[in-house]
């Protein structure tokens, strides 16, 4: 290409490179399956995993299903290479929902790659990650995203941005808050690339929460021109949005001005049309037009469908919008930075961004200076067709709504060849409502080529279009009837030799067109009309005809001439009746008894006895809407008819006959309405939408929101908290910001299933009160044994443990020590006198340790029902989770299962089994289950088989241990109870804080442990906590003796968690601090491992707020499982609350 | 308003799926195919609608080639951006494959994976310049260099050029290309002309230069107090290259950017000037039966004689029912297409446009070769004959 080619040697062996490159995956396409592909996946080479990765890639595309590789394929996540990472990554989005339980192994290496120090591993790990469709990872997303949200990483941080809408689509609203919150990071962050995603996340959860803008507004305007295009279009959108909430419309806009202040624009407007608004007709043409802007303010606010309905209710209320909710695009600043800064992108190399930038500017920029939008709309008008038809639909709005705008431009809009039928049809329709009295000449010129095209589809609409102009412009409907006549003529001459669908279409579209022109005003084309009765007898067309005839029964009266042929038109007509086809036989008969009763003079007779004729061949006709119309026209007329017969023999009953003639002459007399103003029923949607194309709102379809609904409390507020979180994020950890702010944050699917699963459990302890506050009292006794007082730091011989466990407030030890002996022994001594001592160390808490003896005695797991007596004739199963340890496998878990009998009759033959033992042909996907389960790692059945009960004495109950394994530890097991050789399919629901053993361990022991599983491994949340004050009020009524109220909580916070979860009570740290009644500081720490793989976990409650009063209770789990961590915490706040 | 696409399909003439993409899991492959087949069945060869409704899901298509490329999305969206999109995608395969065809999308089917997958990321569009993928996802002759970072493009304030360039010489490849569109009626009237012109840069700079482009736009020119004796154009509609700074250029008409590397538009523009056509075309039409019909076509060429047009194509459109066509020619050769029917027109050397200067500025000062050479050819370009 150039003479320079020397320089570009370097890109010339790159170009030979990519030619020779060409076909190297193509074997693969075509024939996927020629290699083994489990072993080269399991290979040590990157080269032979990418080879088969490929394969199944190829397969992907061409539709087979070769999910049965997830497991091995997602081994390879864990590869160095990036290629095979990616490939893998690609596999894994298309399987993923459907083989969870995998996908979820992959879930630790995409925490690993998380804190990869490359930015580019990073974010795909966030992309795949959030790809997953499946909702027990949510939480975790939401946690990578939070993160990876301020990331150092431009890449990473967009990323994350374009994760928050696959969250919130999988999620939807739960997490809506907290994913507001990270919306709101990422708009203010500084890079241009981040705010473009941040806005298409905005758009998808909270595209109503303007005010998040508030604040950003102007940076957003100012960063605009450096998004990058795609962000750019969906900001564009969001800032118009905002604007209209806050601000309203502005008054000068082309949608208000043109019905406020109709006088002024005509100066504005263009040389000719000024002129032309003199003309008579064009008045009503201006009101059309300011009807239509109303109508399009009116569907942007509303939406169409709203608006609409409603006003067919109500009249067209043009001034219906409330005049504060205006606004000025001059004097207000918001309102102009917006157009100053969308006016560049009209230069946009985007077609998209033009047609958004445009948009922006019709609604909000002044009338005068809504031209600069035009040049720009039309020099899209060159890209390729696609998009072209897609500017044409919003040009063809602007158009109708203020033609002037195009009118100039009316050549860009003529048709070439190459353009597809959609838009020659805009095209012509655009042309149409742009003609002005000065253009219409050479539009004309251009129809006339039109009409040559051998498109008659295409034709036929040109002709329409005619039709419009000389509506539009009174003036010309002489020049366009003479040249549609001499059409008519032409057409109806061809299309007697070969007549054409298109043809056909054609000359009816023309006659159409002609009594459209006629209808504005009749009196003057009346030889137009006899024009027509006249060609009737060559034209041939039926639907062609059908029009001419009603035209002629129509305008029956007009002028002079026409009722003079008449008679000679009603002869022809009822000679070829029979020969006609329907429709023109519906409008003969109408277009007689039309003239029959408009008739007056000698003539009349001669009407009538056609119209007898006609209603005679009428009756037997062969078509039955043609008979039954013509009897009931009879019936009808029968005055008219008769009145013929027996000439004066009618006064006897002209009582009857004359509201005959009432009837008669309201059905067929009421043509003189001129139908002037055509209800306008067009339906707009925002500009660039896909449903301003197909003329419909799509679904999410928003209209702009009501102006001036955003108010500056709302804006004030925001901020606030906006700076709330900016000030938290420096003080804590990202985990704590997000738990602390929102409660909700990881409120994952376990939230909604345990609402429905855990809805019929009881508790012994609530149901057993009495035996309860029984051992209450009875602790009260001999309340030292139960509690002893250790003083954490008095320890003075051993500072190192201290400094381990608390180094959250670093005291000198003499001092803390000192402070929290005195302020124990005051404690201990006398309560009371507390107050004075503390006062001495105000403000400096302190903690003091205590355990809890005693308190597995009183430990209630709870339980759960397996079996509804009412269902199985009187058999009631309970079953509760029992702490005991499998000695099979580590996989099981042990159940205690209680078989009561209920009925009168003993029960014989009980048994529980799992529901894959009875082999059952029906279904086919237990097979599939079993295959799936078969691949897992370890083959342990899933349930011990118990033995059987073989009878049961009413009353009687019997206690069994199931031993148990769950696939996982949300999902329930299916299993089957036999009972008299009856099957009842029962469901078993784990419960997470089973799947734990406790693990003894020193306090030491749990801090060391607890500081290697911070970051990703931490996970906080919130809850509140109020068994304890029932408690408190049941020991004020029962024991004169007050007992200590810390103990109470600490009790009952304690038996919660042990009651719920199989779990080692470590520590339990007290505050020692001013208030009795202030239980803040109070620390819990339990800790256990996993059963299968014995992972420790950690749990911690800090609790927050008054002994008597309901407690904030912060949980905080660290585990190196991130799903077990955290679907142990859910449950964890479940119960406590 | 901006919602986003459910997935994207390369589809066959035939409407079949050659490649699929899911990104938001609510319309599946066979729904839409089923959809495309039966709508293709139905309209024919018709030109279609580029944007249909059908059944709770909207479905854009183009067509290139063998090819069809559509979205479909359950939301409202915007039309004109997924539209875009689809062209670009078609770009950027054509950057990396040379040409998108069926046969080429079967070729090349792991980097089509690869490549959508980055230019769309849940149905919103992202990278869609080739030169930022080429980056991102190297093909197989580049493997060897895999990137161990983001490159610099995604994460730069300047997003369209990486850092760090280095040529031995610097050089910078100016062409300004016009396409001519003229209209012209059955009367012989010119009733419309403009000329469509782009700028296309080859630019081989080191480092971040910061070029000014100045051009003979009357704006500029008056603005500076000089006299515009004809010579200047107006320019006023124009696009420009996002790495064009539009505010400066709204502030003062400073064309001033960092170009990226390698080849790019720089700016597009139009001129709606009264162009001569530069060649003229009569025809004559004889019915001799009523199914035998002679044209007789004249072409004649209206530019100076030391120019030459080149790959100059007529099309002239015919019934469609035509056969046995009897052609004869005194120059060149003409054959019966019966696929085609429009009238296309390759025309060389038109003047237009001028560049005055261009001026790049680099820290390091090197000196750098503007060259620049204009081209024309004709875009849309009809002449009603009959």
């Amino acid at each position: 290409m150039f003479p320079q080619f020397g320089a570009t040697a370097e890109s010339l062996s790159k170009a030979s490179s990519l030619v020779f490159r060409i076909g190297t995956d193509a074997h693969l396409y075509d024939d996927p399956d020629d290699v083994n592909i489990a072993p080269s996946l399991e290979s040590r080479y990157d080269s032979e995993i990418c080879e088969a990765l490929k394969r199944l890639l190829a397969f992907i595309a061409q539709g087979f299903d070769v999910s049965r590789f997830f497991p091995q394929v997602v081994k390879n996540v864990a590869s160095q290479s990036l290629e095979v990472k990616k490939l893998v990554y690609l596999y894994l989005l298309h399987y993923a929902d459907k083989r969870p339980n995998e996908a979820l192994l992959s879930i630790n290496c995409f925490q690993k790659d998380l804190s990869d120090p490359n930015p580019l591993v990073r974010a795909w790990a966030l992309r795949a990650m959030a790809g997953i469709r499946l909702h027990v990872i949510a939480p975790i997303v939401l946690m990578a995203v939070s993160k990876c949200a301020r990331d150092p990483s431009v890449y990473v941080r967009k990323c994350a941005a374009n994760a928050i809408p696959k969250l919130y689509d999988l999620h939807q609203e739960e997490n809506a808050s907290t994913l507001e919150e990270i919306v709101n990071i990422l708009l203010s962050d500084q890079s241009p690339g981040v705010v473009g995603a941040a806005a298409a996340a905005f758009i998808c959860v909270c595209p109503n929460k303007l005010s998040l803008l508030g604040r950003n507004f102007r940076r957003l305007c100012e960063t605009l021109p450096d998004v990058e295009e795609w962000g750019q279009i969906v900001l564009i959108g969001i800032l118009l949005r905002y604007v209209v909430a806050r601000h309203g419309l502005p008054r000068e806009s082309i949608l208000f001005s043109s019905h406020s202040t109709r006088g002024s624009c005509s100066e504005e407007d263009g040389v000719d049309h000024a002129a032309s608004e003199k003309d008579s007709g064009n008045v009503g043409g201006m009101a059309y037009e300011s009807e239509l802007t109303t109508l399009l303010s009116r569907c942007y606010i509303e939406g169409p469908d709203e608006y609409l309905s409603r006003s067919g209710l109500t009249s067209m209320d043009a001034s219906g919008l409330d005049p504060a909710n205006f606004t000025s695009s001059k004097n207000n600043e918001d309102v102009r930075i917006l157009l100053q800064s969308t006016s560049p992108l009209l230069w946009s190399h985007n077609s998209a961004v033009v047609l958004a930038a445009a948009g922006v500017h019709w609604i909000m920029t002044p009338r005068e200076d809504v031209n600069r939008i035009v040049k720009p709309l039309l020099f899209l008008l060159r890209s390729s067709s696609a998009s072209k038809y897609v500017v044409l639909c919003n040009v063809q709005v602007f158009a109708k709504a203020m033609p002037s705008l195009f009118a100039p431009h009316f050549e860009d809009f003529f048709i070439s060849s190459s353009d597809s039928h959609q838009i020659k049809s805009l095209k012509l329709e655009i042309l149409s409502t742009i003609a002005t009295d000065s253009s219409i000449s050479l539009i004309f010129q251009e129809f006339k080529d039109y009409i040559k095209d051998p498109d008659r589809k295409f034709v036929a609409a040109t002709i329409a279009a005619i039709g419009l102009c000389a509506q539009r412009l009174p003036m010309t409907a002489n020049t366009c009837l003479e040249g549609l006549l001499a059409l008519t003529r032409q057409e109806s001459l061809t299309s007697d030799l070969c007549l054409m669908d298109g043809e056909a279409c054609v000359l009816a579209q023309a006659i159409m067109s002609i009594k459209a022109i006629i209808k504005q005003d009749p009196a003057s084309h009346e030889k137009v009309i006899i024009q027509l009765a006249r060609s009737l007898d060559s034209i041939k067309v039926p639907a062609a005809r059908a029009m001419i005839i009603w035209i002629v029964g129509e305008y029956n009266s007009v002028g002079q001439i026409i009722p003079r042929i008449l008679s000679t038109v009603l002869k022809y007509l009822a000679w070829c009746f029979t020969t006609e086809a329907l429709e023109t036989k519906h409008q003969i008969l109408s277009t007689v008894v039309k003239v029959v009763l408009f008739a007056q003079g000698e003539e009349t007779g001669t009407f009538k006895t056609i119209l007898t004729y006609v209603l005679e061949l009428a009756k037997y006709d062969p078509n039955y809407d043609i008979r039954d119309r013509a009897r009931v026209l009879k019936k009808l007329l029968s005055c008219y008819i008769s009145s013929q017969v027996l000439e004066k023999g009618t006064t006897c009953h002209s009582h009857d006959t004359y509201s005959q003639n009432l009837l008669v002459e309201h059905i067929f007399g009421g043509k003189t309405k001129l139908t002037s103003s055509t209800p306008i029923n067009d339906r707009f949607y925002l500009p660039g939408s896909l449903s301003q194309i197909v003329l419909h709102a799509a679904p999410g379809y928003e209209p702009l929101p009501k102006p001036c609904t955003l108010l500056y409390d709302d804006l004030g507020q925001h901020t606030d908290i906006v700076q709330g979180i900016k000030g938290s994020d420096k003080g804590t950890t990202n985990n704590d910001s997000f738990g602390m702010n929102d409660p909700d944050t990881l409120s994952g699917s376990l939230d909604e299933e345990s609402a429905s699963s855990y809805g019929s459990q009881y508790s012994i302890t609530s149901s057993d009160k009495s035996e309860d506050s029984g051992s209450a009292s009875e602790v009260d006794d001999n309340n030292d044994s139960l509690i002893q007082l250790s003083d954490a730091c008095s320890s003075h011989n051993k500072p190192s443990g201290i400094a381990e466990e608390d180094d959250s407030m670093p005291f000198s030890d003499e001092l803390r020590g000192l402070m929290s002996k005195r302020a124990l022994e005051s404690w201990l001594n006398e309560p009371s006198g507390l107050s004075q001592v503390s006062s001495s160390i105000q403000k400096v808490p302190s903690n003091a340790r205590i355990s809890l003896r005693d308190i597995a005695d009183r430990v209630k797991p709870k339980i759960y029902t397996l079996l509804d007596p009412a269902i199985s004739s009187g058999l009631r199963v309970d079953y509760l989770f029992s702490s005991e340890v499998s000695t099979i496998s580590q996989l099981l878990l042990c159940v205690e299962i209680f078989f009561e009998n209920h009925s009168t009759e003993p029960l014989e033959n009980i048994s529980l089994t799992d529901e894959e033992s009875n082999q059952s042909p029906e279904s086919a996907n237990q097979a599939s289950e079993k295959h799936e389960s078969s691949s897992m790692p370890s083959d342990v059945p899933t349930v011990i088989p118990m033995e059987e009960i073989t009878s049961l004495q009413p009353g009687q109950m019997e206690k069994k241990v199931l031993q148990v394994r769950f696939h996982h530890h949300l999902l329930p097991l299916k299993l089957v109870i036999w009972c008299c050789g009856k099957k009842h399919p029962v469901k078993l629901r784990p419960d997470i804080g089973y799947f734990v053993k406790p693990l003894p361990m020193e306090i030491e022991a749990f801090t060391c442990e607890e500081s290697k599983l911070r970051g990703m491994f931490e996970y906080t949340r919130g809850c509140t906590f109020v068994d304890h004050i029932e408690e408190l009020n049941h020991e004020k009524d029962h024991s004169a003796l007050t007992k200590d109220r810390f103990l109470v909580v600490c009790q009952s916070l304690a038996l919660k968690m042990l009651s719920n979860a199989n779990l080692f009570l470590v520590s339990v740290d007290m505050p020692v601090a001013v208030n009795l009644d202030d239980a803040s500081g109070l620390c819990l720490r339990f800790s256990c491992e996993i059963l299968s793989n014995s992972v420790p976990c950690l749990i911690t409650l800090n609790v927050k707020g008054k002994c008597s009063e309901q407690l904030n209770v912060s949980v905080k789990v660290n585990c190196e499982e991130t799903i077990f961590g955290l679907n142990l915490l859910n449950r964890v706040v479940a119960f406590l609350s | 308003m901006a919602g986003a696409a459910s997935a994207l399909f390369l589809l066959d003439i035939k409407g079949r799926v050659l490649v699929w993409r899911d990104y938001r899991g609510d319309v599946s492959a066979v729904q839409a195919e089923r959809f495309f087949t039966k709508f293709i069945e139905k309209e024919g060869d018709q030109s279609q609608d580029p944007v249909v409704y059908d059944n709770g899901v909207s479905y854009m298509f183009i067509q290139h080639n063998n090819v069809y490329l559509m979205t479909a999305s359950r939301q409202n969206c915007n039309a004109a951006s997924h539209l875009l999109f689809l062209h670009r995608v078609v770009n950027v395969f054509k950057h990396y494959f040379e040409e998108l065809e069926e046969e080429s999308l079967r070729d090349n089917f792991v980097v089509v994976y690869e490549l959508l997958d980055e230019m769309m990321d849940f149905g919103y569009p992202q990278y869609t310049e080739a030169k930022i993928l080429s980056e991102f996802i190297k093909t197989d002759a580049y493997r060897m260099e895999v990137t161990q970072r983001p490159p610099m493009a995604v994460t730069n304030a300047v997003s369209w050029r990486s850092e760090g360039i280095r040529y031995k010489k610097n050089e910078v490849f100016l062409d300004v290309v016009e396409s001519v569109n003229i209209l012209v009626n059955s009367n012989g009237q010119i009733i419309r002309s403009d000329v469509v012109g782009a700028l296309k840069m080859w630019t081989y700079l080191s480092g971040m230069p910061e070029c000014k482009l100045g051009l003979n736009d009357r704006v500029l020119l008056e603005a500076q107090g000089r006299t515009t004796k004809g010579k200047a154009i107006d320019l006023d509609d124009i696009k420009f290259h996002q790495c064009v700074r539009l505010a400066r250029f709204e502030n003062d008409r400073t064309i001033s950017f960092i170009p990226p590397d390698g080849s790019f538009d720089l700016m597009t523009y139009r001129l709606s000037t009264q162009v001569k056509p530069l060649i003229w075309v009569e025809a004559q039409v004889e019915r001799h039966s009523k199914s035998r019909i002679e044209i007789m076509v004249k072409a004649r060429s209206q530019f100076k004689e030391r120019s030459t047009a080149t790959n100059v194509e007529i099309e002239l459109p015919v019934p469609s029912d035509a056969t046995n066509p009897n052609v004869r020619t005194s120059m060149g050769s003409a054959a019966y297409a019966p696929e085609n029917d429009a009238l296309v027109w390759k025309i060389k050397s038109f003047p237009g446009g001028k560049v005055r200067y261009l001026k790049i500025i680099e820290k390091s000062g090197y000196q750098a070769l503007p060259w620049v050479r204009y081209i024309t050819m004709a875009g849309e370009y009809e002449l009603r004959l009959v």
